[in-house]
C-alpha cells in the first residue's frame, strides 16, 4: 500500500467516524437545537468523504447546499421556536433492542445491496493484440484510491493501473528480453520497462501523476530475432489506443456535460418544481393586507 | 498547467511518506494561522491608524514607532484576560462556536491562488469550495448567539445570518457571470486567463495589462458586477454600512457580546481573515489575481511614473480646484495606456505564470487584495450605517435583479461573442 493510500484510509476513517458521532448525536440528544448544530458534523464528513472519493464537485455541491442553505434554515426554525428546549423529547414507544435489531436488518441489508451494485473500479474492455508468435492481452483501470487530494494537490484522476499479459507461441527464433509500457498524450510520453518474467506473467504498472488528456497506450516488447547464425536486436510493436481511459481533473465536466445534455429536461422540470414551491411558500408567508 | 501544490514540496521531512504527508499538511497550516494571525493584527492597527487620521486625530501613537506595535500590546492584553462564562450559556457550543467560525474563514486561506501555480492546495473547484466552506460562518455566528443565552446576541446572530444568506444570493449570480467568461472554477485558470484580451472582446491575443483583467472585459456590466460583489462582500463580512449584526447602539456588540479574552479575539480575528477572503476573490475575479497591471516590466514603471507625476502635477494645482487623486487617476490612466499599447512582454510566457516569479506575482497579489481591505476601512468610517429594512430592500430589490440583468447580458456578450466581432470587423473596414 502507497503513502497516498494510507493517507487516503486514516482519512477516511476519521471523517467516517465524526460522521457516525455527529449522527448519533443528533439523535441522541435531548436538546433539539443540539441536535440541529450537530447536522453541522454530519454534513461536513459526509462531503469530506466524497472529497475522498475524488467526487470534488459533489463534495462542494454537499457543503454548500446543505450547509449553507439546508442546515442554515433548520436552525432558524429550531432556534425561533418558542420554548423549544422544554420539549421532551422521548422515542419510547419504540424498545430500544428491537429498533436496534430493525436498524441492523437494514443497514445489512443496505450494504449488501451497495457491495454487489457498485462498480467499483473504472475498468476498460480487455484488448488483445497480435504479432508474429506474441499476444498481449491488456487492460486498464483506474487505480485504487489513488488521488492526489491528501498530498495538498487538487483532486485529480491521474492515476491509471495498466496491466498486460504477454504470451508467446512456440517459436525458436524470437526471444524476448524486456516488456514497455509506453504513455503518450500530444508530445508528452511516459514509459516504463519490464524485464521478462516467464510466460504468461502479468506485468502491472500505476502510471502516476498523468496529465489531463487523451493518453494513448502502446505496449512494445524489445527482444532479439534469430536470422540465421545471428541475433538481430528487434522490438514489437501494440499499439492499444482506445481502451476508453482519458485522464480528467475532476468531475466537474461530466457532471456539467451530463446536466446539459441527457438530464437536461429533468434538471429543468425539477427547477420549475422548485420554483413553483417557493412562490407557494411565499404566498402563505405573506400577510393579507387590508384597505385602509 | 499543473499547480505546484505547497504540501507537495513539504513532503521530504522525516523520509517516511505517511509522516510526511500529514507533517507537511500540518506545516501548512501553521505558516497560514500565523500568517493570519500577523496580518489581522496589523490590519486592526491599519484599521485605527487610518480610523484616526480621517477624523483628524493621530490614532495609536505611544507603543513602537507611530504606535506600529499597539497590536502586539492588544493582543497580550487579550491573551491575558478574564475567559468569562455567563450562567446561562449552553457550555459546550458557547466554546465551540469561535472555533466554527475561525474554521470557515481559515478554510477559505487555503485555496486562494497567492501567486502563479502557487497556492496551498490547488482545488478544481476553488471558487466553489470557497463559497461553501464559509457557509460554516453562519453556523458558527448561529451558535454563538444562541449559546450565549442573551437577547443581544441572539439578535446579533438573527441578523447576521439573515444577512449573510441574503447576501450570498446576489453574490452567487454576479460571480456565476464572471464564471461565463473564464468557463472555469479554478482559481489558478480564472487568474491566469486575465493576462490577454482587451475590452469587448477585441484582440483576444495581445496582452493588455490591467485592460484585460475580469473588471474590463464587457464594460459596463464587469464593473457592476464588480460593484455589486463588492457591496456583497461588505455585507457578508458584516462591515460598514451593513455592521447591523453589531450596532453598538442597538445590540451591545452583536453575537460575540458574551464573549471575552480568546475566544473574543477568535471572532475578531475571523473578521479580518473574512475581509482578506473576500478581497481576494474580488482580486481574482476582477483583478487579475497575481497578475501586473502592465504586460511587461517597462510598462509596469510607465504606469507607475505615470502615477507619480500624475498625482505630483495634480498635486500642484491643488489650488485651482484639481485634486491630487483625480490627478494621479489621470496619470495612471495615461501612463495604463501607454504601457499597454507600447510595451507588450518579448516572449510569449511573460507574467502568465511559467516561470519563477512567484514573488512578483504575490507582490501584485497582495497589493490588490490589501488596496480593497483598504477601501473597506476607508468606508467604515466614511458611511452610517443601513437599517435591517433598508439593508434587505437593497439586496433583493435592488442588487439581486441587477446582477440578474448582469449575468444575462455577460452571458449574451460571452456566447454571442461572434456578433461583436462582427460589428468591430464591419468598422475596421469601413474605416481609413
Amino acid at each position: 500500500m502507497g503513502a497516498a493510500e494510507i493517507v487516503l484510509n486514516v482519512v477516511f476513517y476519521v471523517l467516517a467516524a465524526s460522521a457516525i458521532a455527529g449522527a448519533v448525536a443528533v439523535a441522541a440528544s435531548r436538546n433539539i437545537v443540539r441536535s440541529a448544530f450537530a447536522l453541522l458534523a454530519v454534513l461536513f464528513s459526509v462531503a469530506g468523504l466524497y472529497a475522498v472519493m475524488k467526487a470534488d464537485f459533489i463534495a462542494g455541491a454537499q457543503v454548500l447546499i446543505y450547509v449553507g442553505g439546508i442546515l442554515v434554515l433548520i436552525i432558524f426554525a429550531v432556534m425561533l421556536t418558542h420554548r423549544i428546549t422544554d420539549v421532551k423529547l422521548s422515542n419510547d414507544s419504540t424498545p430500544g433492542p428491537a429498533a436496534f435489531c430493525a436498524c441492523l436488518c437494514l443497514l445489512f441489508s443496505l450494504l449488501v445491496v451497495v457491495r454487489y451494485s457498485t462498480k467499483w473500479r473504472r475498468d476498460s474492455d480487455t484488448v488483445t493484440a497480435r504479432a508474429e508468435s506474441f499476444e498481449v492481452s491488456f487492460k486498464q483501470y483506474q487505480a485504487d484510491g489513488a488521488t492526489g487530494l491528501a498530498f495538498g494537490g487538487g483532486a485529480y484522476e491521474d492515476s491509471v493501473v495498466v496491466v498486460a499479459t504477454v504470451s508467446q507461441g512456440p517459436d525458436p527464433l524470437r526471444i524476448l528480453d524486456q516488456v514497455q509500457f509506453v504513455a503518450t498524450s500530444g508530445a508528452n510520453r511516459v514509459s516504463r520497462n519490464f524485464p521478462v518474467a516467464g510466460r504468461d506473467a502479468p506485468y502491472r504498472h500505476v502510471f502516476e501523476k498523468l496529465s489531463e488528456g487523451e493518453w494513448r497506450w502502446t505496449v512494445r516488447l524489445l527482444g532479439r530475432q534469430k536470422d540465421g547464425k545471428d541475433e538481430v536486436d528487434r522490438e514489437w510493436e501494440f499499439p492499444l489506443a482506445n481502451t476508453g481511459f482519458t485522464v480528467t481533473r475532476g468531475v466537474t465536466e461530466p457532471i456539467a456535460l451530463a446536466l446539459a445534455g441527457p438530464y437536461l429536461f429533468a434538471f429543468e422540470v425539477v427547477s420549475v418544481l422548485l420554483l413553483a414551491a417557493l412562490v407557494g411558500a411565499a404566498f402563505l408567508a405573506r400577510k393579507e393586507v387590508k384597505d385602509l | 498547467m499543473t499547480p505546484i501544490a505547497l504540501a507537495s514540496w513539504a513532503l521530504e521531512l522525516t523520509g517516511i511518506p505517511v509522516l510526511d504527508a500529514f507533517l507537511s499538511i500540518l506545516v501548512v497550516c501553521f505558516i497560514l494561522i500565523n500568517f493570519i494571525a500577523v496580518y489581522a493584527g496589523i490590519s486592526t492597527y491599519a484599521e485605527r491608524k487610518i480610523a484616526g487620521h480621517m477624523q483628524a486625530r493621530v490614532g495609536p501613537y505611544r507603543i513602537g514607532p507611530h504606535g506600529f506595535l499597539v497590536w502586539i500590546a492588544d493582543a497580550l492584553k487579550l491573551m491575558i484576560k478574564e475567559d468569562i462564562i455567563a450562567t446561562n450559556t449552553d457550555r459546550l457550543l458557547f466554546k465551540l462556536s469561535p472555533y466554527v467560525v475561525f474554521a470557515g474563514s481559515f478554510a477559505c486561506w487555503v485555496a486562494l491562488p497567492y501567486a502563479p501555480n502557487w497556492s496551498p492546495a490547488s482545488f478544481n473547484i476553488g471558487i466553489l469550495y470557497l463559497l461553501a466552506v464559509s457557509s460554516a460562518v453562519v453556523i458558527g455566528i448561529l451558535m454563538a448567539g444562541w449559546s450565549s443565552g442573551s437577547k443581544w446576541a441572539l439578535f446579533g446572530a438573527m441578523r447576521s445570518a439573515a444577512q449573510i444568506v441574503s447576501y450570498e444570493v446576489p453574490i452567487g449570480i454576479t460571480l456565476l457571470g464572471m464564471l461565463l467568461i473564464y468557463g472555469t472554477l479554478d482559481m489558478q485558470a480564472i487568474a491566469a486567463s486575465q493576462a490577454k484580451g482587451l475590452p469587448f472582446g477585441v484582440m483576444e491575443d495581445h496582452y493588455g495589462g490591467l485592460w484585460s483583467w475580469g473588471i474590463n472585459r464587457w464594460p459596463p456590466f464587469t464593473v457592476i458586477a464588480f460593484i455589486i460583489y463588492y457591496i456583497g462582500a461588505l455585507a457578508e463580512t458584516n462591515r460598514t454600512p451593513f455592521d447591523i449584526p453589531e450596532a453598538e447602539s442597538e445590540l451591545v456588540a452583536g453575537y460575540h457580546t458574551e464573549y471575552s479574552g480568546m475566544r473574543f479575539s477568535f471572532f475578531f480575528l475571523s473578521e479580518y481573515a473574512n475581509m482578506f477572503v473576500v478581497s481576494a476573490i474580488a482580486t481574482t475575479f476582477f483583478l487579475g489575481g497575481w497578475l501586473p497591471p502592465a504586460p511587461s516590466a517597462s510598462g509596469t514603471l510607465l504606469l507607475v511614473v505615470g502615477t507619480v507625476v500624475g498625482a505630483g502635477v495634480g498635486y500642484g494645482f491643488q489650488r485651482r480646484g484639481f485634486d491630487g487623486f483625480v490627478g494621479a487617476m489621470l496619470g495612471s490612466g495615461i501612463g495604463a495606456l501607454v504601457a499597454v499599447f507600447a510595451a507588450q512582454p518579448a516572449a510569449d510566457g511573460a507574467f502568465t505564470g511559467k516561470g519563477p516569479q512567484i514573488l512578483e506575482g504575490a507582490f501584485w497579489f497582495f497589493s490588490k487584495s490589501f488596496t480593497l481591505i483598504f477601501v473597506m476601512i476607508w468606508l467604515r468610517w466614511t458611511l452610517p450605517r443601513y437599517r435591517v429594512d433598508q439593508l434587505m430592500d437593497l439586496c433583493w430589490k435592488k442588487l439581486t435583479p441587477l446582477a440578474l440583468i448582469n449575468l444575462v447580458a455577460i452571458g449574451i456578450l460571452e456566447t454571442r461573442h461572434e456578433w461583436w466581432a462582427l460589428i468591430v470587423n464591419h468598422f475596421k473596414a469601413a474605416g481609413p
